[in-house]
C-alpha cells in the first residue's frame, strides 16, 4: 500500500466515524411467540405487520422461541444482512432475556445497551388472556413504544476500573476475624480495626457454646492469634473509622486511634495493675467483677499490652514508677491514620439488650442484684471468673435454690424493646440451664417462655435433653418480678398459659435472656461509611434473599449480628462470604462498570447544586477547582434521581434522557396508528 | 355496557426498576389479570418520574398517570419513592387549584413478592379515573 492510499484510507474511516454519528438508526424488530404463551393471546404477526410500518424499522419478524439458538442466529442474520444497529425484541421480561439478547447482539460487535427489551408476556400477554384484542393493540403500542425508545439510544462504555489491593475489616469479634483471616489467606493485605483494647469479641466472653458445650476461648484463639500474627494483616485495636472517602475500588478510610498510654514493650506482668488504686466495674465481665484503672481486659487477651483507662485514673503516677519496662507513658496522644482500602468489611456484631427498660423486671435497682442477664450469667460461670466458676448470687454470694430465667427480653415485643425474635435466646437459656443443672442437681431451675425455637441440625436434641434433666418449661410471659419488702425473696409473677394457672414462682436468682440489639456506635459509623440501616437499627442488607451479605453501598459488604441477630456458625458462615465477596474484585485487580450515568450540559447548568442534595449515593460533587458541579463516576448508581431535581434539565441521565422517555410515552398514551407516533 | 365502561383509554404507568417492574412481572407469572388501559413505562427509580413527563403523557393523551415505586423505606436508591410522593402531593394540589380533577395522577407502592400489589394499585387508578370522568373535570388530552 503506497503512502497515498494509506492517507485516503484514513480519511474514509475517519468520514465512516463521522457518518455513524449521523446515520439513521436501523432497527430490527423480533417478536417471540414463547411457544402458545404470548402467541395465543396477541396476534403476533399482526405486531410483526405494525411494526414493519413504523419508521426506521428495516427488519421486522416473528419466531417461535427468540430465545433459543435458531431465535439467536434468526437476530445474527438479520444483524448481519440488514446492517442493523439496533434491535427490539419483543419478548419476556427484560430480567429474564433481555441479557441473552444484548450478549447475542454484542457477539455481533453491537454495543450490548443498543438492545432494547419490550416485554409483551408478563406485561401483556398474561394479564390479558381474556382480551385477545385488547393484548394486540396494546402488544403493538408496547413494541412502538420500544422503537421509539431504540431510536436514540447511545452505546454504553463499560469500563474496568483499577482497585487498591487491600481490604478493611471493622470489628474483631468472630465475624471479623474470620472474615480477615479468610482475606489474608487470599493474600489480600487486610486491615482489622477494633474498638474495644482487645480482639475476640462477645464469643471470649461466653462460657460454654450451644449444642456441644464446647469452650469457645479453645475455638476462637487459633484465629485471635492467626490474624494477630498474620503478615497479611494490620490490627489497630482502641480504633473508630471516622470518615470514609471515595468508592468501590478505592475507598480512603481515616481512622482514629486511641492512645494505650502502654507502649508496646509492655512485657505484660501486671505490677502497674496490681499497684493501681482505683477499681471500676470490668465492661468485659458485665459489670460482675471489678478492674484496675490500668488494666488488661482478661489474662489471655490479644493484644497483651496493658491499658489505661483515661477516664477512672486519677494521675497518682503509680504505675507509671512501678513499670518494670518504663512502658507506661501518659503523654501519649490520640492520632488518625488514612488508609486506602479496594473493599470493606462491616462485622461490628451486637450489643446486649439493656433490661433496665422494662421496668417490671427490675433490673439494675436496688434490691434486685440478683436479676441478672444471660451474658452475666456466663461470666459468673466461666472458668476463672471472681467466683471460681460457682453460682453464686450477686446479693448476698449464696448458692440460688431456685433459678427462673425469662425469655424474650427485649425481643418479640411490640409495647417495649424490639418485634423481632433474636433466634439465640432460647438455645443459650436452655445450655445455661442445663450447665447450672449439671453443676447443681438440687437447684431447680426454670424456663418462662412464649415460644421455644430451636431450628436446626442437634439443637431441638438439645432441648430434648434437658426437658430430660427436669428443667421446668413454663409457657407464659412474665409480668413482673416482684420483691417481698420484709425477706427480699423474688417471686417471677407468670400466666402458665397451658394450663391457665397463675403462678407465683419463688427465685433466689433470675435470669433474663436479653435481645441482641444494633451496637450504640453504629449510629455514627453507618453514616461514615453512608449505608441503609433497617428500622430495627442493623444495617441493611442489599437483597434479604439473594444478597444478605452486600451492603447497600458498593463495595461495602455485611458479616455477622450487624445484619441482624445471629448465632455463632451462622456468622462464620457470612463472614466467610463477604471475605470473598470482598476479596474477589481485589484479587481480579479491577471492577466492571457500565458507565450508565448522567450527562450535564454546562450550557444549561445554572449551578445550582439540587441535584447534589438529590443524589442519594452521594456522586455528585461541587469541583473546588472551578465550582462546577462533577459526577463520580464511580460511585453513581444510574438512578436518575438527578434529573427531577434539576430546575433547567441540564442534567439527563445516558439512555433515559427525558426526550427519550417522551418518544416512549408519544406510543403508549394514544392507540396505535400506522406509520406510528414521532414526535417533533 | 355502559359507554363509561366500554370506552377504550390509556393509562401511563412509570414503574420502577425494582419492586414496580418485579410486582408487575409478578402478576403475569400468577396470570392476574387487569385492565388493558395500563401501559408501562419502565424507570430506574419512582423518583426519576419527572412531573414534565407526568404532563407530557397527559397532553399526548394518556387518560391518567401513575407512578409505582418501591414500599417506603425499601426504596433501592435510599429515598427516590419519597421524593416522587411528594411530587405527585403537589402535582394533585396543584391540579385541584387549576380546577382540574387531582385523580389523575397518583403514586403507589408495591411489593416485588407479591403481584397482587401492583394488580391493586391499578385497579385503583381505573376506579380513581372513571370516578373523575362522571365529575367530569379531567383534563382534557392534547391540551
Amino acid at each position: 500500500m503506497t503512502e497515498a492510499e494509506e492517507e485516503t484510507e484514513l480519511v474514509q474511516e475517519t468520514e465512516q466515524v463521522e457518518d455513524a454519528g449521523k446515520k439513521e438508526p436501523r432497527i430490527g424488530v423480533f417478536v417471540c411467540h414463547c411457544g402458545h404463551n404470548i402467541a395465543d393471546t396477541v396476534a403476533v404477526e399482526k405486531v410483526v405487520e405494525y411494526a414493519k410500518t413504523l419508521p426506521n424499522v428495516v427488519h421486522a419478524e416473528d419466531y417461535m422461541f427468540m430465545c433459543s439458538t435458531p431465535g439467536i442466529d434468526l437476530i445474527k442474520k438479520a444483524i448481519r444482512e440488514e446492517h442493523l444497529d439496533r434491535t427490539v425484541v419483543a419478548s419476556c421480561s427484560k430480567t429474564q432475556h433481555g441479557p441473552t439478547f444484548a450478549r447475542a447482539i454484542e457477539e455481533e460487535g453491537i454495543n450490548k445497551h443498543m438492545h432494547q427489551q419490550v416485554n409483551i408476556r408478563e406485561w401483556c400477554s398474561w394479564p390479558h388472556i381474556k382480551d385477545k384484542d385488547g393484548a394486540t393493540e396494546k402488544a403493538k403500542q408496547e413494541v412502538e413504544a420500544g422503537v421509539n425508545r431504540s431510536r436514540k439510544l447511545e452505546p454504553v462504555e463499560t469500563r474496568q476500573i483499577s482497585t487498591t489491593p487491600a481490604a478493611l475489616v471493622i470489628g474483631a469479634g468472630i465475624a471479623g476475624l474470620r472474615a480477615a483471616s479468610d482475606l489474608a489467606a487470599l493474600g489480600v493485605r487486610t486491615y482489622v480495626v477494633e474498638k474495644e483494647s482487645t480482639i475476640g469479641g462477645h464469643m471470649t466472653q461466653l462460657n460454654k457454646t450451644f449444642p456441644t458445650q464446647e469452650c469457645p476461648q479453645c475455638s476462637i484463639s487459633p484465629l485471635t492469634n492467626g490474624v494477630a500474627h498474620d503478615k497479611n494483616v494490620t490490627l489497630m485495636t482502641m480504633a473508630q473509622v471516622k470518615n470514609v472517602e471515595g468508592s468501590f475500588g478505592n475507598f480512603k478510610v481515616d481512622v482514629e486511634i486511641s492512645p494505650r498510654y502502654v507502649k508496646d514493650n509492655c512485657t505484660s506482668c501486671g505490677d502497674c495493675s496490681a499497684h493501681c488504686p482505683v477499681e471500676v466495674p470490668s465492661e468485659w465481665d458485665s459489670g460482675m467483677s471489678m478492674r484496675k484503672a490500668i488494666y488488661k481486659a482478661y489474662p489471655q487477651a490479644i493484644p497483651s499490652t496493658y491499658v489505661r483507662d483515661k477516664k477512672a485514673c486519677i494521675e497518682c503516677q503509680t504505675c507509671v514508677n512501678v513499670c518494670p519496662a518504663q512502658a507506661v507513658d501518659f503523654s501519649q496522644k490520640k492520632e488518625t491514620k488514612r488508609i486506602e482500602v479496594g473493599t470493606i468489611i462491616l462485622a461490628t456484631g451486637y450489643d446486649e439488650y439493656d433490661p433496665s427498660e422494662i421496668s417490671a423486671y427490675h433490673y439494675h435497682q436496688d434490691g434486685y442484684e440478683d436479676v441478672i442477664t444471660q451474658l452475666q450469667l456466663e461470666r459468673l460461670l466461666v472458668a476463672g471468673s471472681i467466683t471460681n466458676s460457682q453460682l453464686l448470687r450477686p446479693s448476698d454470694g449464696r448458692i440460688p435454690r431456685r433459678v427462673t430465667m425469662i425469655q424474650c427480653v427485649g425481643s418479640r415485643n411490640d409495647q417495649v424493646g424490639n418485634k423481632y425474635c433474636t433466634g439465640v435466646c432460647c438455645m443459650f437459656a436452655i445450655k445455661n440451664a442445663q450447665i447450672v443443672k449439671d453443676a447443681y442437681p438440687d437447684i431447680d431451675v426454670a424456663i418462662c417462655y412464649i415460644d421455644i425455637r430451636t431450628p436446626g441440625l442437634n439443637n431441638e436434641e438439645f432441648f430434648k435433653k434437658a426437658q430430660e434433666k427436669g428443667i421446668k418449661f413454663i409457657r407464659g410471659r412474665p409480668g413482673e418480678i416482684q420483691r417481698d419488702p420484709v425477706s427480699g425473696q423474688l417471686y417471677v409473677i407468670v400466666e402458665d398459659t397451658l394450663s391457665n394457672t397463675p403462678l407465683k414462682i419463688k427465685s433466689d436468682l433470675v435470669v433474663l435472656s436479653a435481645a441482641m440489639v444494633p451496637p450504640k456506635s453504629i449510629g455514627t459509623l453507618g453514616s461514615a461509611l453512608q449505608v441503609l440501616r433497617d428500622k430495627t437499627g442493623f444495617i441493611k442488607e442489599f437483597h434479604i434473599k439473594m444478597n444478605p451479605v452486600k451492603s447497600s453501598r458498593d463495595g461495602i459488604f455485611l458479616a455477622g449480628a450487624i445484619q441482624g441477630p445471629k448465632d455463632i456458625p451462622q456468622s462464620v458462615a457470612q463472614a466467610g462470604a463477604a471475605a470473598s465477596l470482598a476479596a474477589a474484585p481485589l484479587v481480579r485487580g479491577y471492577i466492571e462498570k457500565e458507565m450508565l450515568i448522567p450527562q450535564i450540559d454546562y450550557d444549561l447548568c445554572v449551578n445550582c447544586g439540587l441535584c447534589i442534595s438529590a443524589c442519594s449515593p452521594n456522586a455528585i460533587y461541587r469541583d473546588a477547582a472551578d465550582n462546577k458541579v462533577k459526577i463520580n463516576e464511580i460511585s453513581c448508581k444510574a438512578c436518575g434521581l438527578c434529573g427531577p431535581a434539576c430546575p433547567t434539565a441540564a442534567i439527563q441521565l445516558k439512555n433515559f434522557r427525558d426526550d427519550e422517555i417522551e418518544d416512549e410515552i408519544a406510543a403508549l398514551a394514544v392507540a396505535p396508528r400506522e406509520g406510528g407516533h414521532v414526535h417533533e | 355496557m355502559s359507554e363509561n365502561e366500554s370506552k377504550k383509554r390509556n393509562v401511563v404507568v412509570f414503574a420502577c426498576n425494582e419492586c414496580g417492574q418485579g410486582a408487575m412481572n409478578t402478576a403475569g407469572v400468577a396470570r392476574i389479570g387487569y385492565d388493558t388501559a395500563i401501559k408501562i413505562v419502565p424507570l430506574q427509580c419512582s423518583g426519576q418520574a419527572n412531573p414534565v413527563l407526568i404532563l407530557e403523557a397527559l397532553k399526548d393523551g394518556a387518560d391518567a398517570v401513575g407512578v409505582v415505586g418501591c414500599c417506603i423505606g425499601a426504596c433501592h436508591f435510599v429515598n427516590g419513592n419519597m421524593l416522587s410522593m411528594h411530587r405527585i402531593k403537589l402535582m394533585k394540589k396543584l391540579f385541584k387549584e387549576l380546577g382540574y380533577s387531582d385523580q389523575q395522577i397518583n403514586h403507589y407502592t408495591a411489593r416485588a413478592a407479591e403481584g397482587e400489589t401492583a394488580v391493586g394499585d391499578f385497579e385503583d387508578i381505573m376506579v380513581r379515573l372513571k370516578r373523575a370522568e362522571k365529575e367530569g373535570n379531567t383534563l382534557p388530552g392534547g391540551w
